[in-house]
C-alpha cells in the first residue's frame, strides 16, 4: 500500500500553500516525510536546500502537529524553553522571544499552569508558538485551526499572514476548505496519496469561473426559452434561481455573457446586476473527492 | 489515588517478583528442613490477622529469615551463597544445644558455633576460584570473579558479635512460632550466649503452643530450666520430651546414633535433675538408661558408677551408723 | 548553531525528565517507604537484646537496591514507548536534534533521576542508621558510588529494550526479570563451568564473559560485612567504572541503533 505516489510539490519562498484532502489521503505522511520522520521509499526531500531528515533543514522549518500532545507535567515557558534549547537557543533572548510567543498566541496569562490542565484550544496554540519559537524559514501546520473558536482562528490566519508579510513560507493542511481559500495563494489537492491538482486558487478554480446575470421579467416562459435550449453551451447550469420575478443566469466565460445577455434583454428581460466570481472551493473538493 | 497511579506497574513487577520467591522460598525451605513437622499431629497453628491474608507464606518467610540467621552468621548475605558455605558447614555437627551437664563428650560439638565461639577464619579457598582448583589461572573468566569477590567476599568468617544474628531469629520466630529449629535456636543463642533466659522461656512456650508434643522444644526448654536452677520443673520437661521422644527423619540424622545420642542426652538431664532434687536412686536409674543406650560411652559408666557409689555410701549411712561398713559388691 | 550546542540539546532533555520525576512526585513516595521499612525496622526490640549493626546496613543497602532499580528502569523504560504511544515525539524529532541526541539525553535523565533518588534514600538510611547508632563510615561512599555505576549499566539496558519494545509495561518487566535474573545467577555460571568440561565448559566460560555482571554492583555483602574501613583499591575502582561505562556504552549503541531507523 502506497501512503504517497509520486507526489511532486515545490513551495515558494513566502507564500501561505494549503494542502486539502479527505482523511487519509496522505497529509500528514507528507509533512512527515518533509520532517523526516520517516523516509521515503523513491525520491527525496529537500527543504532549503538542505537534505529532508538532516539536522539543517530541520533548524529551518516549524512544525505544529495535528494532535497536541506535549510533557503534560511541564508549564508553557517551560516547554517552549526546552524547545527553543533544542534549537540552539538560549539566554535571554530565548526568554525575551518565549515571553513575546505566549503574548502573541494568547497564552501569557496562562504560563504557569501545567499542560495537563489546558484545553485543546490552549493545545493548538502552544503547539504554534512552539513551531515559531525559533522563527523558523519554513513552518509547516498541520491543521492549526482544529478545535479553536471562531476568534481564535482569525488570529491564527493573522498570523499566517504575518508570517507571510515577513518573507516565511508556511504550509498547513486543513479540512476547513473557507480558510484555505482566504489565506491560500496556493493549493493542492491531494487524495489517496496522488496530488490531483495543485496551483494558485485561480488556476484551479477556473475551470469553475462563472460569470452571472440577475435579469427580472414576468415572462418566465418566454425568458426560459429564449435562454435555457440556446444558451445550453454557454450556460454551466441549466437551472435558473427565482426571486421575486428575478432571474439569475450563470455564463462559464465572459465572451458568452453578451450573447447570453442579448438573448435576454430580446425576451423582454431588464437588466439588473452583473458579476464574476467563483464557485467554492467546496464544489471542487467534492468533485475531487466523489469522483475519484 | 493519581499520584499512586506511577507505582502501579512497580507494585505488579514486585507483586510477581514476590510470588516468584514465595515459590523459591517453598522450594528452598523443602530442600534444606531439617525438622519434623509431625505430621501434623498435634499441631496448631496460630490465626494472626497477617496470617489470613498471606496463610502458608508468612511461615515460609520466617523458615527462611532462619535460613538467613545461618547464612548471617557464617557472612554471607544471599540465601544462594548459603550453598558456596554449606560445604565447610557439613564438614561439622552443627549442633545448637548448650553444652549441658555431663560435658561434651555425648555427642560431637560443633566448636565453631557452641560454647566458646571462638572461630578462627576458615581459608577463603572459594576465593582461589571455585571448585577448589586453586589460584593460578589468569583468563579473563577467572579475572572478572576474582573482582565479584572483592565486593562480596565469600569468606567463611564467623560474626564476632552474636546480638547480629537475633533480629533474624526474632522475624523468624515471629513469623513461624511454630518451626521448631527456629525456636531451639533462638532459645541457645539467648539463653547460652546472650544471657536472656525469659526471652528464650518466651519463645520456647510460644513454640509449644504450635507444637505441644515436641519433644526438641521440650528438651530444650528442660535445659533451660535446669540452667536457672528450676530442677523440678526441668524434670518435668525432660519425662515429657522423653515420652515424646521419637528419632529425627531428616536424613543427616538418620542414623541411629544421632537417634540414640538425642535420647541419651535426654535421660542425661532427668538424671541431673534428680541428682540436683537430692534423688539418688532415680539419678542412678537415668544414668543406667544412658549406658544402655550408649554401651561404649566411658563417660556414661564412669557416671553410673559414680551416682551408685554415692547410693551406696549413703544407704550404708542409714543402715550402720558410724563405723559400719557395707557397699556394692 | 549546530557546533557550539555541546550536549546542550542532551541537557535541555534531561532536566525536563528531572522535572517531571519531581512532579510525579514517585521520589517523595519511595523516600518516605524506605524511612517506614528502616524506621519500623530500627525500632523494633528484639528480645531486648541491643546493638545489632549489621542487619540495618544490610536492610538499608537492599532496600536502596530495590528502589533505586525500580525507579530507574521505571523513568527509562518507559520514556520511549510512552512517548511513541502518545505521539509526544514528534513535535521534539522536529527540531534540530539527531535521533543520538535525544536517546543520550533520555540516558542523561534517566542519570539524574536516579542519582537523586540515590541520594535521598541513602541520606533516609543513614539518618535512621545514625539514630540508631550505627556506624557508617567509608563504606557508605563506597556502597553509594558502586551502586550508582550499577545503575548507569542498568539504566543504558533498560533504555535500549525500551526503543526494542514498543510496550511501556513490557519494556519495565523485561529490564527488571532481566536485571534481576543476571543478578541473581550469573556468578554461579562461573561455579557450573568449573564443574564442566568440554564444549559445556567453554560455552559457560563465553557465556559468564558476556554476560553484563550486575552482581559487581551490589554493595550488600560488603556493606554487611566487611570492617568499617574497608577501602576498594584505585584499580579496582577503575575497573569497576571502567567496566560500567563499557557496557552503558554498548547498550546506548543498541539503543541507538535501534531508535535510529524507526518511523515515528
Amino acid at each position: 500500500m502506497r501512503a504517497l505516489d509520486g507526489v511532486s510539490l515545490e513551495l515558494r519562498a513566502g507564500e501561505i500553500f494549503g494542502l486539502i484532502g479527505p482523511n487519509g489521503a496522505g497529509k500528514t505522511t507528507l509533512i512527515k516525510a518533509v520532517l523526516g520522520l520517516i523516509e521515503p521509499d523513491e525520491g527525496q526531500v529537500r527543504v532549503c536546500g538542505e537534505p529532508g531528515g538532516s539536522v539543517a533543514a530541520r533548524s529551518r522549518l516549524g512544525y505544529m502537529p495535528e494532535v497536541a500532545y506535549y510533557y503534560e507535567l511541564l508549564r508553557a515557558g517551560e516547554f517552549l524553553r526546552l524547545c527553543g534549547r533544542l534549537c540552539g537557543m538560549r539566554g535571554r533572548r530565548l526568554e525575551e522571544r518565549i515571553n513575546g510567543l505566549l503574548g502573541q498566541v494568547g497564552l501569557a496569562a496562562h504560563r504557569r499552569m501545567l499542560i495537563k490542565h489546558y484545553s485543546k484550544g490552549m493545545r493548538q496554540k502552544l503547539g504554534l508558538a512552539q513551531a515559531m519559537l525559533h522563527g523558523p524559514e519554513l513552518l509547516l501546520l498541520d491543521e492549526p485551526t482544529s478545535g479553536l473558536d471562531p476568534l481564535a482562528r482569525r488570529d491564527v490566519r493573522r498570523l499566517m499572514l504575518a508570517l507571510r508579510a515577513e518573507g516565511r513560507t508556511v504550509l498547513f493542511s486543513s479540512h476547513e476548505l473557507s480558510e484555505v481559500e482566504m489565506v491560500c495563494d496556493r493549493v493542492a489537492v491531494i487524495n489517496g496519496g496522488r496530488v490531483v491538482v495543485s496551483g494558485t486558487m485561480e488556476e484551479i478554480l477556473r475551470p469553475y469561473r462563472s460569470y452571472r446575470a440577475r435579469v427580472r421579467t414576468a415572462e418566465a416562459e418566454r425568458l426560459q426559452a429564449a435562454c435555457g435550449p440556446a444558451c445550453a453551451e454557454a450556460v454551466r447550469e441549466a437551472g435558473l434561481a427565482e426571486a421575486m420575478d428575478s432571474y439569475v443566469l450563470v455564463a462559464r466565460t465572459i465572451e458568452e455573457l453578451p450573447r447570453l445577455l442579448e438573448r435576454c434583454l430580446a425576451a423582454g428581460a431588464t437588466l439588473e446586476d452583473v458579476d464574476h466570481g467563483y464557485e467554492s472551493l467546496e464544489r471542487l473538493y467534492a468533485e475531487i473527492v466523489e469522483g475519484e | 489515588m493519581r499520584r499512586f497511579r506511577a507505582l502501579r506497574i512497580p507494585l505488579v513487577v514486585v507483586g510477581a517478583v514476590f510470588l516468584c520467591a514465595q515459590m523459591s522460598a517453598e522450594l528452598t525451605v523443602r530442600a534444606c528442613r531439617r525438622t519434623n513437622e509431625g505430621g501434623g499431629r498435634g499441631l496448631r497453628r496460630p490465626r494472626t490477622v497477617l496470617s489470613l491474608f498471606i496463610g502458608r507464606l508468612e511461615e515460609l518467610v520466617g523458615d527462611v529469615l532462619l535460613l538467613k540467621a545461618d547464612n548471617c552468621f557464617h557472612g554471607q548475605t544471599s540465601l544462594l551463597g548459603r550453598t558456596r558455605v554449606g560445604e565447610c558447614h557439613q564438614a561439622h555437627s552443627h549442633h545448637e544445644h548448650a553444652c549441658g551437664p555431663g560435658g561434651g563428650g555425648s555427642h560431637d560439638h560443633d566448636h565453631e558455633h557452641c560454647c566458646d565461639g571462638h572461630g578462627e577464619p576458615a581459608h577463603d579457598h572459594h576465593a582461589d576460584g571455585a571448585g577448589h582448583e586453586g589460584g593460578g589461572a589468569l583468563s579473563y573468566e577467572h579475572f572478572l570473579y576474582r573482582q565479584y569477590l572483592k565486593v562480596a567476599p565469600t569468606a567463611h568468617v564467623h560474626l564476632g558479635r552474636h546480638e547480629e544474628i537475633v533480629p533474624w531469629l526474632y522475624a523468624s520466630v515471629r513469623l513461624n512460632a511454630g518451626n521448631e529449629r527456629a525456636a531451639v535456636v533462638a532459645a541457645y543463642w539467648l539463653d547460652g550466649q546472650l544471657d536472656r533466659p525469659r526471652e528464650a522461656e518466651r519463645v520456647l512456650r510460644a513454640a509449644l503452643a504450635v507444637r505441644p508434643s515436641s519433644w526438641r522444644l521440650r528438651a530444650e526448654l528442660g535445659w533451660l530450666h535446669y540452667n536457672e536452677g528450676r530442677f523440678g520443673q526441668a524434670l518435668r520437661q525432660c519425662e515429657s520430651a522423653i515420652r515424646l521422644f521419637e528419632p529425627s527423619t531428616d536424613e543427616a540424622q538418620a542414623d541411629g546414633a544421632s537417634a540414640a545420642l538425642d535420647l541419651a542426652g535426654l535421660w542425661r538431664l532427668a538424671s541431673a535433675c534428680h541428682e540436683q532434687l537430692g534423688d539418688l536412686g532415680g539419678a542412678a536409674a537415668c544414668a543406667e538408661k544412658v549406658a544402655e543406650i550408649l554401651p561404649e560411652s566411658a563417660a556414661a559408666r564412669e557416671r553410673l558408677h559414680e551416682l551408685r557409689a554415692r547410693l551406696g555410701g549413703e544407704a550404708g549411712a542409714e543402715a550402720g551408723g558410724p563405723g559400719s561398713s557395707s557397699g556394692r559388691p | 548553531m549546530l557546533a557550539d550546542r555541546s550536549l546542550r540539546a542532551e541537557r535541555a532533555i534531561a532536566r525536563v525528565m528531572l522535572i517531571e520525576l519531581f512532579r510525579r512526585k514517585d521520589l517523595y513516595v519511595l523516600g518516605l517507604l524506605v524511612l517506614v521499612f528502616l524506621g519500623a525496622a530500627a525500632s523494633i526490640d528484639f528480645f531486648g537484646v541491643g546493638g545489632a549493626e549489621v542487619y540495618l546496613r544490610e536492610l538499608s543497602t537492599t532496600l536502596t537496591l530495590l528502589f533505586t532499580v525500580i525507579i530507574a528502569v521505571g523513568v527509562v523504560a518507559r520514556q520511549i514507548p510512552r512517548e511513541l504511544e502518545r505521539k509526544t515525539l514528534m513535535p521534539i524529532l522536529a527540531k534540530p536534534l539527531s535521533r543520538w541526541q535525544f536517546v543520550f539525553g533520555k540516558f542523561l535523565g534517566a542519570v539524574a533521576s536516579f542519582t537523586a533518588a540515590l541520594a535521598v534514600l541513602w541520606a533516609c538510611s543513614a539518618l535512621v542508621s545514625a539514630l540508631k547508632g550505627v556506624r557508617l563510615t567509608g563504606l557508605l561512599v563506597q556502597g553509594f558510588v558502586l551502586q550508582w555505576l550499577g545503575l548507569v549499566m542498568l539504566t543504558a539496558f533498560a533504555l535500549m529494550v525500551s526503543t526494542a519494545v514498543s510496550e511501556t509495561a513490557v519494556s519495565v518487566t523485561l529490564s527488571l526479570l532481566a536485571y534481576f535474573l543476571l543478578k541473581g545467577f550469573t556468578s554461579n555460571i562461573h561455579i557450573l563451568g568449573s564443574g564442566a568440561s568440554g564444549v559445556g565448559a567453554s560455552a559457560l566460560a563465553l557465556a559468564y564473559t558476556v554476560v553484563p555482571h550486575f552482581e559487581f554492583y551490589d554493595p550488600t555483602q560488603m556493606m554487611a560485612f566487611a570492617p568499617l574501613q574497608h577501602w576498594l583499591r584505585p584499580l579496582d575502582w577503575l575497573f569497576f567504572a571502567g567496566y560500567a561505562f563499557g557496557y552503558a556504552a554498548i547498550f546506548l549503541a543498541g539503543a541507538w541503533l535501534a531508535f535510529r531507523r524507526r518511523r515515528i
